[in-house]
């Protein structure tokens, strides 16, 4: 068994944080008006496509970009960023415009479809963490592009960390509902990865599991030690020799937000923001979730030597 | 790589960084006197002529020369070495690339025959290539910790940009043999067989092989466009390579760029890095 979720002792100590579904993220107490960014923009594109107008008003009802904006209230961009959801005809968009960051109606489907398909004690913990995630990594783009942020290695897997990293920013609640909730849902897509879909601009899930899993650890190595600890002789859910990487992992993110990003964060905000109790409101009852998910149903791909796209090639003679 | 190999590699190249001058007294125009390098002579005899071979070659005084526009903060050390494995790497500890003459002997290997093409790549082409592509793989770890360069991405899929990259900044020929070199080497390696294997921090040898192929397309589409023709490049990711080479160039231009000598940069990009240097 792959244990993404910790023992007991912690889950019971903060079972209040996985339950959720009205709002994604909100101030707990709210003494002062929640801040929020004059350059950060919301909308909800109406899908053309009617299986999609369910889930367009359950996103529109929870008001998830709005209360995930004040998270973004620190960042004073110099032009204007704006979080939509809109039907993209696949679970993501490539080409954004500049200063957009979307997210489409067919990954919220596909990350409800993955979520039903869970233990139910854990199922709000997959839908909102990943769509938070899916969000911050939207945004995370959307910056990079706003900010001409030099972003070394792969853009897609840039965003996961940056993702992960601004995550880890709102305590130790927020950081393990996105990042395992994220995590939880690549570990149980069940996407299969051969060939040429390795040519893909972005990762395969069970890299953007291990990575999300790296960052938690390399966040709040106490807090998500259980990640690295075998169970009954088993593998550890992060391996070893991988988690003595992931401090670096993080503080390689944290020193380059600091020197890209940090000049364009509003300081007094973000100590406001920070400090802000946020948890995930719930209207659903606390339940208590399982210490492990079922065996991941991911089937790796077989080792066999590379092959050209053979949709590509159909009508070529020329080989190599 | 064995806890006693490392340690010993270590010792010599802490060594080489205390002393006032390099081993070899740098000949050319090309010098920095924060580069020093050494041949670090293997314990295991079949090991002695590949380091004979990479000194006949000049292989580390070229790489200084090639390093040499580089404004260092401090001592930065090339070595060859016996490590127990086939790998090179830049320990930061010590400031130091190493490459290890175990890498040379798979590369050997891996490469076809003398005289003879498999899949119409040449022997000399996919040892050299290779080769140079790990070199500027581990030189993309070096600057972007000796830099202090912010890295967003994995550092692994990072150092592979550099490789890909810097080549595709000298003369076609240069590039062209470093990418063919790098594609040859990934196409006849596996993919991971478990799921474990994908928490490695490196990307999968299939990804490898695309992304650079794609970043070569990127940044000069005629480049291989055999291999692109053959259909080795998606059309989905081609579409994004243009985006993607000018995310590296961006990255490239701010991060690094201001730590290059520019007078001696000029030099080096007009140089026949390729040919031996008794041609030269």
């Amino acid at each position: 068994m792959r244990r993404v979720t910790p023992a007991p002792r912690y889950a019971t100590k903060s079972a209040f944080a996985f339950a959720l579904l009205c709002a994604i993220a909100s101030p707990v107490h709210a003494v002062t008006p929640a801040p929020s960014s004059p350059q950060v923009l919301v909308a909800y594109v109406p899908p053309r496509s009617d299986r999609l107008r369910p889930i367009a008003d359950r996103v529109t009802k929870r008001r998830v970009l709005e209360e995930f904006k004040q998270f973004l209230a620190p960042l004073r961009l110099p032009r204007t960023l704006t979080l939509q959801f809109t039907e993209c005809g696949g679970v993501t968009r490539v080409n954004n415009q500049h200063g957009l960051a979307t997210i489409c109606y067919e990954l919220v489907e596909q990350i409800e479809r993955v979520a039903a398909g869970v233990d139910p004690g854990m199922r709000e913990l997959v839908l909102t963490g990943t769509l938070i995630q899916a969000v911050f990594h939207e945004a995370a783009k959307a910056v990079f592009d706003i900010l001409q942020v030099p972003v070394w290695g792969r853009e897609e897997d840039a965003a996961d960390r940056l993702a992960g990293f601004l995550m880890s920013e709102f305590g130790s609640d927020v950081a393990y509902q996105t990042m395992i909730g994220a995590a939880l849902f690549f570990v149980t897509s069940g996407k299969t990865w051969t060939g040429s879909q390795f040519a893909a601009a972005n990762s395969p899930e069970a890299q953007r599991y291990y990575n999300y899993l790296c960052m938690a650890y390399g966040s709040d190595p106490k807090t998500f030690e259980y990640l690295t600890k075998a169970a009954d002789g088993a593998e550890p859910t992060l391996p070893q020799w991988r988690a003595t990487q992931c401090s670096g992992e993080f503080e390689q993110v944290r020193k380059a937000f600091s020197l890209r990003i940090m000049p364009y964060v509003d300081p007094e905000l973000l100590v406001r923001v920070r400090a802000t109790p946020w948890s995930l409101s719930t209207s659903v009852p606390v339940q208590k979730p399982a210490t492990s998910v079922p065996q991941a149903r991911v089937r790796p791909p077989e080792a066999k030597p590379h092959q050209p796209d053979k949709k590509e090639t159909r009508d070529r003679s020329h080989e190599l | 790589m064995s806890c006693d190999a490392r340690t010993a590699i270590a010792g010599l190249v802490l060594l080489l960084g205390m002393m006032a001058t390099p081993v070899f007294a740098q000949t050319s125009d090309l010098t920095n006197n924060k580069i020093g390098f050494a041949y670090i002579a293997p314990k295991t005899e079949k090991y002695i002529p590949i380091m004979e071979r990479l000194k006949k070659r000049r292989v580390l005084e070229q790489l200084s020369e090639f390093v040499s526009p580089l404004r260092l903060p401090h001592q930065f050390s090339l070595v060859t070495a016996e490590c127990g494995e086939a790998n090179a790497y830049y320990d930061r500890s010590q400031w130091s690339l190493t490459l290890c003459y175990e890498l040379i002997e798979d590369i050997d290997r891996i490469a076809p025959e003398a005289g003879q093409t498999k899949d119409g790549f040449t022997r000399d082409e996919v040892v050299m290539g290779e080769t140079i592509f790990v070199l500027l793989h581990e030189l993309g770890h070096a600057a972007f910790d000796m830099l202090h360069v912010p890295v967003f991405g994995r550092e692994e899929d990072a150092a592979d940009q550099m490789a890909i990259f810097i080549p595709l900044q000298f003369n076609p020929r240069v590039a062209r043999t470093v990418s063919r070199g790098d594609f040859f080497f990934f196409k006849n390696q596996g993919d991971p067989s478990q799921w474990s294997h994908f928490a490695d921090e490196h990307g999968t040898s299939s990804q490898r092989l695309y992304n650079g192929i794609c970043w070569t397309y990127g940044g000069n589409p005629q480049l291989i466009k055999d291999v692109i023709d053959a259909g080795w490049l998606p059309k989905e990711r081609a579409a994004t390579c243009a985006h993607e080479y000018q995310l590296i160039k961006t990255a490239f231009i701010k991060t690094v760029w201001p730590f290059i000598d520019e007078k001696l940069m000029k030099k080096v990009q007009t140089r026949d890095w390729l040919q031996a240097p008794s041609e030269r």
